[in-house]
């Protein structure tokens, strides 16, 4: 093997355990959410062996102005909830806040459905399960389902799982 | 291609020009280069089928194990792989070791989707495509790979494309190729970097590698959507509609970038290339600029769809003038696109204004002549200007 083979095999390993660092850190040093499920349509939103996750936490929150800004300059938005059992909304954003204690902050996108502009959260949106559990565990989304979440504080989340209420 | 070959042999054993052992010895070697290619296909093949079956296999079955196990795992096979493609080259196989380092590369890409599961990160990952290029790059580069830049090309289209991009349902991946915010309304224009880029790599033995790749990832993205936006003049208002994202702005600027450096720098082999790709990109670039909020190709005057009008004309030219430009470069993919490009050009017009002024059936019928008609000349066309080339490996214009 030439050395530039092996430097070549050594990048490519770097590369691929470079994933791992960042949501390592943020489930190490994160700081806990729990945040409401809603159930979704499964005809339309259920793909292959994961799920997607809506949040109870990103409806009726977003404002107009904000809504036309985050569209217009396409930038993400920053959602302050608390640390409670189910999380509560704080407040939206388009700059990333400064937490207080007892609060975690998440990065979402508008997404418009139907006329109305809601947020969601890209970071935490898709749960991967074991194939053919995707439709049972679709059916059990909603208030009683809550979705564990680590934040870090410049709010990039990793889902830790789904538990019971 | 067999036919033309084996009667242009005769040709040249007739006129004195080859020996019958000489004709005998490229006979033998055409045969065996055919077989090569063959293999490397096979190959090729295998490898993408074996990736996809292990990817598949692994993502559905390790549901029991921890984050470690499962990693242990994905590290595993991609080292089973490196060391089958290394022994492989060791014995002397080559195809057999390219397809098997090609084989690394998907499982490399698969290993990073399969890592950011783990985590129940999203697919559309622009992080992800990138770093899935870059290591096809370096190995490519260590290579001198085509397959590994095959690859990276298309990966960083989509890094470009998921870049910034707040789609994550599995029906919106590919939504940046439509939407103005996205890479629509460039992506002509991106393939003139691509082509600068294929042009810069020439004079670099070690990024050579990519020069091919490059070239023909570029003239797709010229050529398709632009023959595309002929159909009619809303489809053209559609395609060159842009939002003036920040994005778009920046990748337009590393593609003037890239062009300034190719003009200047590029290994061109024909003089007239240099302008011709030039005077492209100017089109190119002219067609984003809006007039009262639209594109100027949209604007009516007098009642008549004018700009349109030109617009297709001027396509029309650049067809034919990279017909030129194929046969002054010796440039068979040139020459390809542009006489595939006239023909389609041909075509779209035909049916526009057919549909309005004949009957449906006639239309039809008529459409089908021209198309038949169509291919006889375009083939004999192609045939004749394939017998004026001088083609060299490994060269593009």
């Amino acid at each position: 093997m030439s050395n530039k083979i092996r430097i070549a095999f050594a990048a490519q390993v770097v590369l691929m355990l470079a994933g791992l660092v960042s949501p390592l850190l943020i489930r190490a040093t994160g700081t806990t959410a729990y945040l409401e499920t809603r159930p979704v349509d499964p005809r339309a939103l259920f793909r292959g062996d994961y799920v997607i996750l809506s949040y109870a936490v990103g409806v009726g929150i977003l404002g107009a102005e904000d809504a036309r800004q985050a569209d217009e300059r396409g930038k993400p938005l920053y959602v302050t909830i608390t640390t409670d059992r189910p999380a509560r909304f704080v407040k939206v954003g388009l700059e990333r806040p400064d937490l207080q204690d007892g609060q975690t902050c998440l990065i979402g996108r508008v997404r418009r459905a139907d006329g109305q502009a809601s947020v969601d959260f890209p970071q935490v949106a898709q749960y991967f399960v074991a194939e053919g559990e995707g439709r049972e565990i679709e059916s059990q989304l909603g208030e009683d389902q809550l979705a564990v979440v680590k934040s870090s504080r410049r709010c990039n989340a990793v889902l830790v799982g789904l538990e019971p209420r | 291609m067999r036919w033309t070959t084996e009667r242009q042999l005769k040709r040249w054993q007739q006129e004195g020009l080859l020996t019958e052992e000489k004709v005998a010895e490229l006979r033998e070697s055409l045969v065996r280069g055919e077989s090569a290619g063959g293999i490397r296909i096979f190959a090729v093949i295998g490898a993408v089928l074996v990736g996809l079956g292990v990817i598949l296999f692994v993502s559905s079955n390790w549901a029991g194990m921890g984050p470690a196990s499962r990693i242990s795992v994905l590290l595993a096979g991609f080292a089973v792989v490196v060391v089958g493609a290394v022994a492989a080259g060791r014995r002397d196989q080559p195809r057999v070791a390219e397809a098997l380092w090609l084989l690394a590369t998907l499982v490399f890409g698969a290993n990073i989707f399969l890592i950011a599961q783990i985590f129940h990160q999203t697919l559309t990952s622009w992080q992800g495509t990138l770093r899935w290029m870059l290591g096809a790059l370096v190995l490519g580069w260590a290579l001198k790979s085509r397959l590994q830049a095959a690859v990276a090309i298309p990966l960083g289209l989509l890094t470009l494309g998921w870049m910034g991009n707040s789609s994550w349902l599995f029906d919106q991946q590919m939504e940046f190729l439509f939407s103005a915010g996205g890479l629509r309304p460039i992506l002509p224009l991106i393939g003139v970097g691509l082509i600068s880029l294929s042009l810069l790599s020439a004079r670099s033995k070690n990024w050579a590698f990519v020069q091919d790749s490059c070239f023909r990832w570029g003239l797709l993205l010229i050529a398709v959507p632009v023959v595309i936006s002929t159909a009619g003049d809303s489809v053209a208002e559609w395609f060159y509609g842009i939002d003036g994202t920040v994005k778009q702005f920046t990748i337009l600027a590393a593609v003037a970038l890239l062009l300034a450096a190719a003009l200047v720098y590029g290994e061109f082999r024909s003089r007239i290339s240099r302008p011709v790709l030039g005077a492209t990109a100017a089109f190119l670039a002219l067609m984003l600029v809006p007039v009262a909020g639209k594109p100027w190709v949209a604007a009516e005057i007098g009642g008549l769809h004018l700009p349109f009008a030109g617009y297709v004309l001027v396509v029309f030219a650049l067809a034919l003038v990279t017909i030129w430009t194929g046969v002054r470069a010796s440039n068979r993919r040139l020459l390809n696109v542009g006489m595939f490009s006239s023909a389609v050009l041909i075509f779209i017009q035909y049916y526009s204004w057919s549909f309005a002024m004949l009957d449906r059936s006639l239309a039809f019928i008529l459409g089908g002549l021209v198309l038949l008609g169509l291919t006889v000349v375009l083939e004999k066309k192609r045939r004749a200007l394939l017998g004026k080339m001088t083609p060299i490996e490994g060269e593009e214009s």
